[in-house]
């Protein structure tokens, strides 16, 4: 097995406990705002390939409990090689076996209902997938082909232009909102902002989610 | 329901130093130091290592010093201590075939490769209290000779003289899976051997020790011989990504056992002899055996033995030997329970009502 040479990897955060912290609190964020755009600071050396906001989530959220999936333009970097020298984090084969799943942007996001969801008893035992996007923006709800979000840490309906997701996400989303409490969190990322869509947020397509019944 | 205890700052403050003051004693006494704990009191730094799952004999030595001896305590301390620590890697798994010994015994077999080396042991003092200790000074153990210790590798006694293969073995299936963590993850039913063996090496000596004897008088049916008890180091080694070998990164002190006993064989496998393992940090024999006897009386399910003995049952011994846990819990009754106690002295009030004006049938329906 080819190991990358440790000089050729970058620097993690300066402050480990101070980096890791502030961008764990833009993932708290998100995850508890879906739909809002949250920017994420951070001074990571982090790889080429990839988006800097993705690398910079992992990198503070993963430990050597965690196993991790790459995409195949992500596994084929030193991403996994970053990844696994400064947390300490396994390399999963096969992404239903990973509990953290980071997809690059032009990447097919694996099939929802195929990564690990979790059981009844311990739902949180299932998988974070990191989604590279193109463009995940906040906008009006009326704007064409805008997701509508909604549920519990949005104020009605947030709405978000998001460019990257595949076609049938929609339904993908509404199965995975189906087998509660158990199910997938992700995360969408561009270069340097997420946005979160936990489990119990429902994401609708286009103007009419809002048309009255 | 605990209530929080109102004003009692000041009262903390003041219990923080009559503590600093008794952990010190008589200031006319020298103070102890950590390094002389650690060398004079090894035993004890070798408990408080050993259950405190950390290797370091100086913060052992700390940690009895902070806990003025109470080494349940000491091995609190040192736990909490090990779980700020950042985890860096594993080690690769220890050969004890490799150990240097200082000592090594079996009561299984008399003549072995290498003899019996008695080494350091209390096992033949008189127990009488040697009043010479009193005054410092009196009492100088000679220079060390020089080690009588067979020159290389020393294969375990039971892996030497099995030739009969009355004694089981226990090779490494390939893609056996690497142990989980009883530090990371929590324990649940069934347990697995490797787990098992994890809850008991941290498991309280104590506690260990009476579950070991109770297999011993009935309470279990192993009929149990030391295979092999060794004392000596071991080197610990790692094996980085980036060399792809491994490398010694230090040595360690352990103390290991093995058990041999019985089995009467069952319907898929012929009667043998099946082994009971113990591991400990230091020298540590009492736990180290104490731990081997209750491993095999845990195997009892795994062997289609009866399982009828507390030492038998997983969710008991496994359950109750931490120290940590079991001292929480039973201290804890010391927070306040005012409310629960008050509801108690409410429904004994009651009863005693009733008891003392018992009414009819009739009347408990009219009321």
């Amino acid at each position: 097995m080819s190991t990358t040479p440790l000089a050729s990897l970058g620097a993690g955060f300066s402050n480990e406990a101070f980096g890791s912290q502030a961008v764990f609190r833009a993932v708290l964020q998100a995850l508890s705002h879906p739909g809002r755009t949250v920017a994420v600071e951070h001074d990571a050396r982090v790889p080429a390939m990839g988006h800097a906001a993705s690398a910079a989530v992992l990198l503070a959220l993963l430990d050597s409990d965690c196993t991790l999936w790459l995409s195949p333009r992500l596994a084929n970097s030193d991403v996994g090689a970053w990844l696994r020298f400064h947390t300490g984090c396994t390399l999963a084969a096969d992404a239903a076996q990973a509990r953290v799943v980071w997809v690059a942007q032009g990447d097919a996001l694996p099939a929802l209902n195929r990564l690990a969801l979790g059981t009844d008893i311990y739902p949180d035992q299932s998988a974070t997938c990191v989604v590279d996007v193109s463009r995940a923006a906040a906008t009006t709800a009326d704007a064409s082909n805008a997701w509508h979000l909604s549920g519990p840490g949005i104020q009605e309906v947030a709405a978000l232009q998001v460019d990257g997701l595949p076609d049938d996400f929609e339904a993908q989303w509404a199965a995975n909102h189906g087998v509660f409490p158990r199910g997938v969190d992700l995360l969408l990322a561009t270069a340097d902002h997420i946005v979160g869509l936990p489990r119990t947020t429902r994401a609708t397509r286009g103007a009419t989610a809002l048309q009255e019944a | 329901m605990y209530v929080a205890v109102k004003g009692g700052e000041a009262a903390i403050l003041s219990s923080y130093q009559l503590l600093a003051r008794q952990r010190r004693g008589d200031a006319a006494q020298p103070e102890l130091s950590v390094a002389q704990i650690r060398q004079q009191l090894k035993l004890a730094v070798d408990r408080v290592m050993t259950e405190g799952s950390v290797y370091d004999p100086e913060l052992a030595a700390l940690a009895i010093k902070q806990a003025a001896g109470d080494l349940v305590e000491a091995i609190f301390l040192l736990r909490a201590y090990r779980a700020t620590l950042p985890r860096l890697g594993t080690t690769c798994p220890l050969d004890t075939s490799r150990m240097v010994l200082d000592r090594r015994i079996s009561a299984t077999f008399k003549d072995l490769p290498g003899g019996q080396v008695l080494g350091p042991t209390y096992d033949y003092t008189q127990r009488l209290l040697d009043f010479k200790l009193l005054v410092e000074g009196t009492v100088t153990p000679p220079a060390a000779a020089a080690a009588v210790v067979p020159p290389g590798p020393t294969p375990r006694v039971v892996d030497l003289l099995n030739q009969e293969g009355l004694i089981e073995t226990r090779p490494v299936p390939p893609g056996d899976p690497v142990p989980a963590d009883l530090t990371r993850e929590p324990l649940r039913f069934p347990a697995n051997r490797a787990t098992r063996l994890q809850n008991l090496a941290r498991g309280d000596e104590g506690f260990l020790l009476a579950m070991a004897y109770s297999t011993q008088r009935g309470y279990s049916h192993s009929h149990p011989f030391v295979g092999e008890v060794r004392l000596g180091t071991v080197a610990v080694e790692i094996e980085p990504e980036e060399l792809g070998f491994a490398i010694d990164i230090g040595d360690i002190e352990i103390t290991e056992c093995e058990m041999v006993n019985q089995f009467a064989g069952s319907k898929s496998q012929p009667p043998q002899f099946t082994r009971g393992y113990g591991l400990a940090f230091g020298h540590s024999e009492r736990k180290a055996m104490a731990m081997s006897l209750v491993d095999r009386a845990l195997r009892a399910d795994e062997l289609g033995e009866p399982v009828e003995s507390p030492a038998q049952m997983q969710e008991f011994v496994l359950g109750h030997s931490d120290s940590l846990e079991a001292s929480g819990f039973v201290q804890h009754l010391k927070l306040p329970h005012y409310v629960d106690f008050q509801s108690e002295l409410e429904l004994v009030r009651k009863m005693r009502a009733a008891a003392a004006h018992p009414t009819t049938p009739a009347e408990e329906d009219a009321a």
